[in-house]
């Protein structure tokens, strides 16, 4: 039986299924580099797996030739290799639409109240980049109504006979009304993790490895930047959050290259393609680099 | 799995081929793929694909709604915490609803000076806030949204000073509706409502600066502010227990005015006629988004502000709940 049971979430387009992908092609193949192997696969959606691992292995961007309608949860029984303790990954939606949902239904399903009520561990995905990690603040408004001088008339409906400047484009529908989407990522993510402390008042801390995915393009503008830095910077309010619930959530941050290179870059995918597999993942813990892929995960279960 | 069932029922419904659709008709088909080809340039993966069916029946679990709380939810924090109970007068317009939001910004942005965010059982009702206040930045009409109701609504935050610091502080701000204000001035049965803000531990009643800076409506907005204190004092909704403050809101466009004596207007005649009849009396000044950025920083007096709301943190425990909630966020354990 396993001895943890460790819970994969984040927003949609953050990371998790990409790293998923690099995981299982890995697993598969027994990565020399790897802390962990394949125990068994006691559940799920394999064809999945292996269709996207597929896809990581060919350089094609994971996931987009296939989307199963049900794959519904997948886990992994992984091995340690050191320890011979068995852990079981749980993956209860690869698209992060599930989270999106519970944030804006403001409801979850009994069977997920269960999986993740079992799940004392966490491993969080965030995208450094994503457009949408800090809200526009009235500073960024006033930045916006410049370079969109006709946005009063557009708003109001009252375009006509008006020149709009070259760059000026419509804002998005119904604008007067707020809607969840408005919400920043970083907010929903705080949300996400108060679910998690206020329904089941865990005894012990969450333990949660926070996940920055697309390390390798962090690395290109900060050289000497930790994972824990950039989540700082980039995603403020979930930064305290979490500093400030220590006592409830203990966290480790990591960065992780797991698609390795830009696959619009042929050049790149060329000298990439002639390497093995396990060389195309980076994990930093703000301390080591590693071609573990499995670190994260290997420190959860510690 | 269930939950995301829940997706495909909530969520955008798709067609018999599996294709995003806009209408209403729902899958007949357990698996789908899509081909390469229904994809567009650029368009993400991570985001396609979470809508599943199923025909088996979803028992759902509700979370709490994140929106503002009522006078009968916040014991919902007050039974876990001691909490700081805020009230924010004014009139309409006179940016008590910007205060709030932009004091959310600020953490969205970074730490608050000392001040870290260590949560909210609120964020949509601050979301909500902060959308609108944006809105109204450009649209004349759009505040209405955000102060129709006459209802008294508390936001909930959860704020350290250091990250070590054992236990947060956390606040309950309430801004009540302008016209609800401006009724209770010249209303008995208007004020009465207000005696709710009796067990509050700050009143900051907010006077609009721009009002002041315009010689015409000057003496009316000082007169509308003073005769709801007389009449609030009068009416027993504040006492010697009461912590005033006197805001006055978009500070840039006074600061320097010619003709505009802050302490001859404002901070001399409030002392004089109301100072005994209080428990404090105190004289901020914000301009939390000012017109240009290029003297005033955004966000400008906000701390002193919330520095003076924190100054009554010992009270917070006079606060008793009054009942138990059942509400799962009792489990919060900030």
């Amino acid at each position: 039986m396993a001895e943890k049971n460790i819970s994969i979430i984040g927003l949609p387009a953050s990371g998790k299924t990409t790293y998923i992908a690099a995981l299982w092609a890995l697993m598969i193949n027994n990565s020399p580099h790897c802390s962990l192997s394949l125990h068994s696969l006691k559940e799920g959606n394999q064809e999945y797996l292996n269709k996207i691992s597929e896809d990581w292995l060919s350089f094609v961007e994971v996931g987009r030739t296939m989307l199963a309608k049900n794959v519904g949860e997948v886990i992994m029984n992984l091995k340690n290799n050191a320890t011979g303790k068995i852990t079981t990954l749980n993956i209860p939606d690869f698209y992060g639409e599930l989270f999106d949902a519970h944030f804006q239904d403001r409801e979850w399903s009994e069977t997920y109240h269960e999986q993740i009520q079992n799940s004392k561990e966490l491993i969080l995905f965030v995208d450094p980049y994503a457009q949408n990690n800090i809200a526009r603040t009235i500073m960024d408004e006033r930045q916006y109504m410049e370079e969109f001088s006709g946005m009063e008339d557009i708003l109001t409906g009252k375009t006509v006979g008006k020149k709009k400047k070259e760059k000026a484009t419509p804002p998005p529908a119904n604008p007067n009304v707020y809607k969840h989407v408005d919400t920043s990522n970083q907010v929903k993510l705080v949300e996400i993790l108060q679910y998690l402390i206020y329904t089941f008042e865990p005894e012990t801390p969450y333990k949660i490895a926070l996940v920055v995915s697309k390390w390798d393009k962090v690395i290109i503008n900060h050289k000497n930047a930790t994972p824990e830095e950039l989540v700082k910077s980039n995603l403020p309010l979930l930064y305290q959050f979490l500093s400030c619930n220590r006592q409830a959530l203990d966290v480790k941050y990591f960065g992780i290259s797991a698609q390795g290179v830009d696959y619009e870059n042929a050049k790149a995918v060329t000298e990439f393609a002639s390497t093995v597999p396990e060389d195309r993942v980076e994990v930093f813990d703000g301390t080591t680099l590693t071609k573990d892929i499995a670190t994260p995960i290997t420190w959860l279960s510690e | 799995m269930a939950d995301t069932d829940k997706v495909a029922q909530t969520g955008t419904p798709t067609n018999n081929k599996g294709k995003i659709s806009t209408g209403v008709e729902k899958s007949e088909q357990d698996d789908f793929y899509l081909e390469e080809d229904d994809f567009e340039p650029g368009e993400d993966s991570e985001n396609e694909g979470a809508e599943r069916s199923s025909d088996q029946p979803i028992n759902m679990i509700s979370l709490f709604k994140g929106e503002e709380l009522t006078i009968e939810q916040i014991t919902d924090v007050t039974y876990r915490f001691p909490a700081t109970k805020i009230y924010i007068l004014g009139e309409h317009d006179s940016g008590k609803t910007t205060i709030l939001a932009t004091l959310f910004e600020m953490f969205q942005a970074a730490p608050f000076h000392d001040f870290h965010y260590a949560g909210s059982l609120t964020q949509i009702g601050f979301e909500r806030r902060c959308f609108y206040s944006r809105l109204a930045s450009k649209n004349d009409d759009a505040d209405t949204e955000r102060t129709k109701a006459e209802e008294f609504h508390f936001l909930h935050i959860a704020i350290k000073k250091s990250y070590s610091e054992k236990q947060a502080t956390h606040l309950l701000i309430s801004d009540i509706a302008g016209e609800k204000i401006k009724r209770a001035k010249s209303n008995t049965q208007d004020m009465e409502d207000l005696a709710i803000i009796t067990d509050s531990h700050h009143i900051s009643f907010v006077i609009d600066g721009e009002k002041l800076a315009e010689i015409k409506t000057r003496q009316a907005v000082l007169t509308q502010a003073k005769t709801f204190v007389r009449k609030a004092i009068d009416e027993k909704i504040m006492d010697n227990q009461t912590r005033l403050a006197i805001v006055v809101s978009k500070w840039d466009l006074l600061e320097g005015l010619e003709g505009f004596d802050y302490n001859l207007l404002i901070v001399n005649p409030f002392t004089r006629d109301f100072q005994s009849s209080l428990g404090e009396l105190n004289f901020l000044k914000i301009a939390v988004r000012p017109d240009s950025f290029d003297v005033f920083k955004l966000g400008h007096g906000l701390l002193d502000l919330l520095n003076f709301w924190l100054k009554v943190e010992e009270r917070a425990n006079e606060i008793a709940p009054q009942q138990k909630s059942l509400r799962m966020i009792n489990n919060l354990i900030f």
